[in-house]
């Protein structure tokens, strides 16, 4: 049986494009006929990407896309990295949309957990930001992407600048698929700075009200490092970064990174260690890293998105950040993802629970927040083959066929606020998989991917330990009094401490008392900026001065 | 800014709170004589130390002060996206949400508060803990049910913040547990009715025949939900939560989490306030938290509208 056509979907796309070229003047579409044109370009059940990430949102066409009328489009199922917005929920609520994939959810958790409980919500599935891309090119490829860029021309080519995030990457998949891009600008200009994104992958603008929705993610207020903080990045430096020789890497998000970050000027200066750790990053242009950058430690930083108030200062550091031809960040999503995953040496984050096996998670009874960038950065790639020093360090055989292995950092305080313990004997993510009937317990990284972690009593170095007792035992020797911690007798600490599973902060050579913000490179904010030379830009709330 | 009034329930009351406010005010006249009306008593003999400790006068004061206090911000020009009230404070709500009138919140809330004393006169009570994360008290209520009398988990207030009611000796030996795990802070307080629990069962039945024979209007607010941490916006659901909630948990923590998801940053807790906004603040440094008695009705006024403006 032959088919007779080979160019469904193109037809389609051309078919509905035809129904508002009454609506456009060339690629534009004026904003107060946004809805009309969606109800024409978007028809029931609908594969739509609709942008958002942590940071970015395509806020203009998210609220655009409530206010359909649901008798003519219904039935989507949505594609969207991150659910952030009210209004990525009210086209649940409005029977516009039925099911989603998506990654991460913490903004709207709680509403996510009762709309899934209500029936009103159907998740496709939850994704490592990876997967969620992966995916658009093979069985989620979309109808229509709803996209924002910061300006466009009168053509339709795009600038991004330096948040571009996710956008090629939805673009590229809708584009040459005959599917439909739609794209939301702060404002149409007679040149672009540079093309991020060229004219013939788009197919309607439109200049909304408001620039698209933007939020500073990823600036953490030295103020509010403790000396605990402190300790615990000190020992990271010199029981894990100076020991493997650590070179390629990407921080989370937590102030135990900023801690780091902020000691390598200081403490790490006084170790010798500039230019042999350190120097080459995946990492949002995270304001605590200036200190660094300016003495001359970092080499490179790749950015998954850019942080507001940074714009400036990335666009004088040329030779740092990856920037255009205009001056100002590329950053790209996809790409930093890949390279957080498979091309740097070591992931350093934190976590809000983690049991005896080292697994971890940052869910929360009754709320289901999904996944940021951790689960594909905290994890070793094993067909992964590489000759950097830490990779190679991290053999623990003499067989000639040993792999290396990725660092799989997890670093924090035994107790959360002082009283929560962070060693727990069973993970609230297994209870919330129940309550959410979801096909695997939501763990943000898997146990045996974790290779080393650092609390306020000491590193362990679970890589090393000879099957899952000796890991335990490794792990009890660091959770101090809680209850994980509670099990570890002097004896089996000492002989772990002979062979070098655990290191406790005297084995390093450091003093707990050592540990003060003196040390810390820049005590707040307004120290950063002072940095910089005042080309960070800080939002007003953090100017706190 | 989206906005929510925040409506106090028991606990909240003192002496004298009613004393302050001015009959030239036409919404306080017309309260008052609403009230005096319905009771057949003066306000001033109400908010009495004395009449206070019974759990019937704190609830009708609360409702009064509620409803006062949110008709005079609306007076102002300021509006609200939801009200919750908690636990009693959910009548005031409803009242300033359109679903219930004045007169038939104040006839509701007096049996209420009457079937709810009456219940169990003596020998039950509350704890208020703060410290644990739900699942870890959960746990140790759990294991602690197991060889005693059987308490319950009464209010989700914050993260780290609940009450559990039941009999006041094995409470008392639940605090000595919670002490012993390392709770911050495990304190009986001065409440005699063992609410939101299904020792509350009885009063939950009668209350429903109650709502049943009243007209409840659609509200013009939507309306948070004690029991099931909803956005409630039909007067049949709101109508089940009036009843439902005297003996069910109170999800206040899911019910502010759904309307801070929801986009509100700005939450104004009506009189007698104080105890709703360090919860709020508590649970969302970021959002802008109001409070009438602390603030008066200018700052109010003036810090809302500013926060517009954000």
């Amino acid at each position: 049986m032959s088919r007779t056509s080979w160019t469904t979907k193109r037809d389609e796309k051309n078919r509905r494009i035809k129904n508002i070229t009454h609506l456009m003047n060339g690629v534009i579409l004026k904003k107060e006929n946004i809805v009309e044109a969606l109800e024409s370009l978007l028809q029931p059940g609908d594969r739509v990407v609709l942008e958002g990430d942590n940071q970015k949102q395509a806020s203009f066409l998210s609220t655009a896309l409530t206010q359909v009328d649901a008798a003519k489009v219904n039935k989507l199922h949505m594609v969207m990295s991150s659910i952030s917005r009210p209004d990525h929920l009210d086209i649940f609520e409005k029977g516009i949309a039925q099911k989603i994939d998506f990654s991460f959810s913490g903004p709207q958790s709680l509403r996510v957990a009762q709309m899934i409980e209500d029936g009103k919500l159907e998740v496709a599935g939850i994704h490592t930001y990876l997967e969620l891309y992966g995916r658009l090119f093979i069985d989620l490829i979309p109808n229509v992407a709803l996209v924002a860029a910061d300006k466009a021309d009168r053509f339709g080519n795009l600038y991004t600048g330096p948040n571009t995030e996710e956008t090629p990457t939805i673009i590229e998949a809708t584009a040459f698929k005959d599917g439909i891009v739609i794209v939301q600008v702060n404002e149409i200009v007679d040149e672009l700075p540079r093309i991020d994104i060229p004219a013939s992958w788009v197919d309607v603008i439109v200049e909304a009200d408001q620039p698209y929705q933007l939020e500073a993610l990823f600036t953490r207020d030295p103020k509010m490092i403790t000396e605990l903080q402190i300790l615990i990045g000190m020992m990271t430096i010199r029981g894990v970064y100076e020991k493997h020789n650590v070179q390629s890497l990407n921080h989370g998000i937590g102030f135990n990174t900023a801690a780091i970050e902020l000691l390598l000027p200081t403490y790490g200066e006084k170790l010798g260690l500039k230019g042999k750790i350190a120097t080459n990053w995946v990492l949002n242009p995270h304001p605590t890293l200036i200190p660094a950058i300016e003495s001359g430690w970092v080499e490179t930083v790749h950015c998954f998105g850019g942080e507001v108030g940074m714009e400036a200062y990335c666009a004088a550091r040329p030779d740092i950040f990856f920037t255009g031809r205009d001056g100002s960040l590329r950053s790209n999503r996809a790409f930093a993802q890949v390279a957080g995953q498979y091309a740097v040496d070591m992931f350093v984050g934190s976590t809000l629970q983690m049991d005896r096996n080292a697994n971890s998670s940052t869910v929360v009874s009754g709320r289901l927040a999904g996944f940021g960038g951790a689960p594909n950065m905290g994890h070793d790639p094993h067909g992964r083959r590489h000759s950097s020093a830490a990779w190679l360090d991290l053999i623990t055989s003499d067989d000639p066929l040993a792999q290396g292995r990725k660092l799989v950092v997890q670093t924090f305080e035994t107790f959360q606020n002082g009283n929560t313990p962070v060693f727990v004997e069973t993970l609230d993510a297994i209870e919330v998989a129940k309550q959410a009937k979801l096909a695997t317990a939501p763990i943000m990284i898997y146990g045996n991917d974790v290779t080393h972690v650092v609390t306020e009593e000491g590193v362990a170095y679970i890589y090393k330990a000879d099957g899952e007792e000796e890991r335990r035992k490794a792990l009890s020797a660091i959770a101090g009094v809680t209850s994980v911690g509670m099990e570890s007798s002097s004896g089996a600490i000492s002989s772990l401490r002979e062979k070098g599973i655990v290191a406790y902060p005297e084995d390093l050579g450091i003093r707990r008392t050592d540990a003060k913000r003196s040390l810390l490179a820049a005590k707040n904010v307004q120290d950063l900026v002072e940095w910089s030379g005042g080309l960070y830009n800080p939002p007003s709330r953090f100017k706190n001065w | 800014m989206k906005t929510v009034f925040l409506f106090p329930g028991q606990g909240s009351q003192h002496p004298r709170m009613l004393k302050d406010y001015s009959l030239t005010d036409s919404i306080v006249a017309n309260i008052f004589s609403e009230a005096e009306l319905v009771l057949g008593e003066p306000i001033k003999t109400l908010d009495t130390k004395e009449r206070l400790a019974s759990t019937v006068f704190a609830q009708i004061c609360l409702l009064i002060a509620g409803v006062i206090s949110a008709r005079r911000l609306l007076s102002r020009g300021i509006k609200a996206d939801y009200v919750a009230g908690h636990s009693v404070g959910a009548f005031a709500a409803a009242v300033i949400g359109g679903v219930l009138s004045f007169t038939d919140a104040l006839k509701l809330v007096w049996d209420r508060g009457t079937l709810m004393e009456q219940a169990y006169p003596k020998g039950y009570g509350m704890l208020a803990v703060t410290g644990f994360q739900l699942p870890r008290l959960q746990q140790i209520v759990n294991q602690h049910n197991q060889h005693h009398s059987i308490v319950y988990l009464s209010n989700i207030n914050a993260a780290d913040q609940q009450v559990i009611a039941g009999e006041i000796v094995s409470l008392s030996a639940l605090a000595g547990a919670l002490e012993s795990a390392g709770i911050q802070k495990a304190q009986l307080l001065n409440l005699s009715v063992p609410s939101h629990c299904p020792l509350m069962q009885g009063v939950s039945t009668a209350l429903k025949d109650s709502v049943a024979g009243l007209k409840l209007n659609e509200p013009l607010i939507p309306y948070c939900s004690n029991y099931s941490g909803r956005i409630l916006t039909t007067a049949e659901t709101i109508g089940d939560d009036l009843w439902k909630s005297v003996a069910s948990t109170v999800k206040w923590f899911d019910a502010t989490t759904l309307i801070y998801e929801s986009g509100v940053r700005a939450f104004i807790e009506v009189s007698p306030s104080g105890v709703l906004s360090k919860i709020a603040a508590s649970s969302f440094p970021e959002a802008r938290i109001m409070s009438m008695d602390s603030q008066n009705l200018d700052t109010v006024s003036w810090l809302w509208r500013d926060s517009e403006t954000v």
